[in-house]
């Protein structure tokens, strides 16, 4: 092995450390009797707690990104990349909005897959197909950018000791494992942790940037900084209102993909998501968003003027300004946040494909243990793929990768017409989302932007025109179907107000 | 739209309004290189808006009918 530093070493074995937690986890959890049925497999047995499942909501959508480019990001941008973040409490109200009535009907219907919910509302096999043709098509090149891009980093901060691809190997392997042991019971254990490391190593990384040049200091400097950094479109000028908007409603939209009706349906409680709401989300992240993110990005500006590419701003703080137990914590943290995202995403296509596909379609006669070892063989196929994907498809993993939260995006009204709108048909539903597959691909690839409006909202105007438009005029599903959903969640809520008037 | 009472309806709107406003045109009226109460502007306002879906969070997440459900018997 070549030599490293005393930093790369430390780095090391606190990475083989944290795989080794990683890997205990799924074993605890397997030995808890995770995968004992498809309920506890799938859906954690519906009985995620309050910390566990908040943090891993949390810790799913929150990538490395919010600790490597973001902050390279407000470096390049200013100010106005401020406006974008009014996608933090937005998707706090989202996330009440949908995933407390998520949760109600999974349990009231017995649902073990986001694709089981939107068919049978909608008396529709083939939106079982689209449900799933959309989830691989964000699942896969977000999952693969997400364990290639582990594999850079931990290359980065070992100084080069494991090659980038053997430290990829490495990081699948050991998702893999807890992933496949456990299911959604490990996954979330070990995402509520790795939740933990992502906001100790973003305080990490303030931390390290105030104790160089102070909060008064960083406000004083920004007066004499170029003052495209404090109006729109701001530094690097992209940020319009019309972008800013948009892309923030693109980044709520993710509230609304498979991967979060599966969270919906294994909470133990709906009284779970308004503490994740607040506590978690919109306070603790806002904090992290609204304070953090602004004095790093402008801290860095005074502290390495002049960086052309940007998103070496985390790094440089990391190696520069840390003391060693910081680096290390802040560098876990990155890892942690790879990994739980790609977790989150490599378990959805394995339970979407099991279910959804391969029980529904070609063995309904399959037992619980048939499904749970589908699924474990799916998520080693969709890693392999992924694999496969950024070697010999890298030029397009990129483009891919931009898409992938736009493509989630046009699964948005196929899941209000279930939780809110009874006229929604399986027709608009379904054409609705090819339609703004196809839509949301051209104002990406063909037409970048146009009017400066994300490539989601676009995608999603015309999903929601045939949505609508096919709503009016196809029928909707029977009678008895859309009476029994208003069923259940009117006596839901009124479950609610009785347990509340009771509490006084 | 039959399971969401009046209040809730309304406060939905209030939510699109402040989306709306705050993470887009609003932003326009705060565009200077101006300091307000010590922050520049555009990092006054988006605080406003935080502050503000901190509240309508806490709204849907504690006084909301449609956000809070529980489980019954058959």
């Amino acid at each position: 092995m070549k030599e490293i530093s005393t930093h790369a070493w430390v780095m090391l074995v606190a990475a083989i450390i944290y795989w080794a937690a990683c890997i205990g986890v799924g074993l605890y959890t397997y030995k808890k009797g995770a995968a004992k049925s498809a309920q506890d497999f799938f859906v954690a047995g519906r009985g995620l707690g309050k910390f566990v499942l908040g943090f891993a909501i949390m810790a799913t959508t929150l990538s490395a990104w919010l600790m490597l480019g973001h902050q390279g990001l407000m470096y390049a941008s200013g100010m106005p990349y401020l406006v974008y973040y009014i996608h933090v409490p937005f998707m706090g109200i989202l996330g009440l909005l949908i995933f407390t009535r998520q949760w109600l009907i999974g349990k009231k219907f017995g649902y073990l897959s986001p694709g089981e919910m939107y068919s049978d509302y909608y008396e529709s096999k083939g939106m079982r197909w689209v449900i799933a043709l959309v989830t691989l098509l964000y699942c896969i090149p977000y999952s693969s950018l997400q364990l290639t891009g582990a594999g850079y980093v931990f290359a980065t901060l070992t100084e080069n000791a494991i090659p980038f691809e053997w430290g990829a190997v490495i990081m699948a392997v050991v998702v893999l494992i807890y992933v496949m042991l456990g299911g959604v019971a490990s996954t979330a254990l070990v995402d509520a942790a790795q939740g933990v490391l992502l906001v100790l190593g973003l305080f990490g990384i303030c931390g390290a940037v105030i104790a160089n040049v102070s909060p008064g200091e960083i406000l004083t400097s920004m007066q004499s900084f170029d003052p495209k950094l404090l109006t729109m479109p701001g530094g690097n000028g992209m940020w319009f209102w019309t972008f800013t908007l948009s892309l923030a409603l693109s980044t709520s939209a993710i509230y609304l993909s498979p991967a979060f009706t599966i969270w919906s349906f294994s909470a133990k409680s709906p009284r779970i998501f308004r503490w994740q709401a607040m506590v978690v989300w919109v306070v603790l992240i806002g904090v992290v968003y609204y304070v953090l993110s602004p004095l790093i990005g402008m801290g860095g500006r005074l502290l390495f003027p002049g960086l052309v590419k940007t998103d070496t701003l985390t790094p440089l703080i990391m190696t520069k300004l840390m003391p060693i137990w910081v680096y290390v914590i802040v560098g876990i943290g990155l890892l942690a946040a790879m990994n739980s995202t790609a977790a989150g995403y490599m378990i959805t296509s394995g339970v979407i494909v099991s279910q959804d596909i391969y029980k529904d379609r070609f063995r309904p006669q399959a037992t619980d243990r048939e499904t749970v070892w589908v699924s474990r063989i799916i998520i080693l196929a969709v890693v392999l793929f992924a694999f496969w994907i950024s070697q010999f498809w890298k030029e397009h993993l990129v483009l891919m990768g931009n898409l992938a939260t736009a493509f989630a995006t046009q699964l948005s009204p196929a899941l209000f017409g279930i939780l809110y709108w009874r006229r929604a048909t399986a027709k608009g539903a379904m054409y609705g989302i090819l339609v703004g597959l196809i839509v949301a691909y051209l104002t990406f690839a063909v037409w970048k932007y146009p009017l400066n409006i994300h490539c989601a909202i676009w995608g999603l105007g015309a999903n929601l025109l045939v949505f609508f438009g096919l709503g009016f005029i196809s029928d909707p599903p029977s009678q008895a179907k859309r009476d029994k959903y208003d069923e259940v969640l009117q006596k839901g809520m009124a479950a609610y107000r009785k347990e509340e008037e009771a509490k006084g | 739209m039959s399971t969401v009472p009046a209040k809730d309806k309304k406060m939905i709107w209030l939510t699109v309004a402040w989306l709306v406003f705050f993470g887009g045109p609003g932003a326009l009226l705060f565009s200077t290189p101006d300091y307000i109460l010590g922050l520049p502007a555009l990092w006054t306002f988006s605080i406003v808006a935080w502050a503000i879906g901190i509240y309508l969070t806490w709204w849907f997440g504690y006084k909301s009918s449609i956000s809070n459900v529980a489980d019954y018997e058959d």
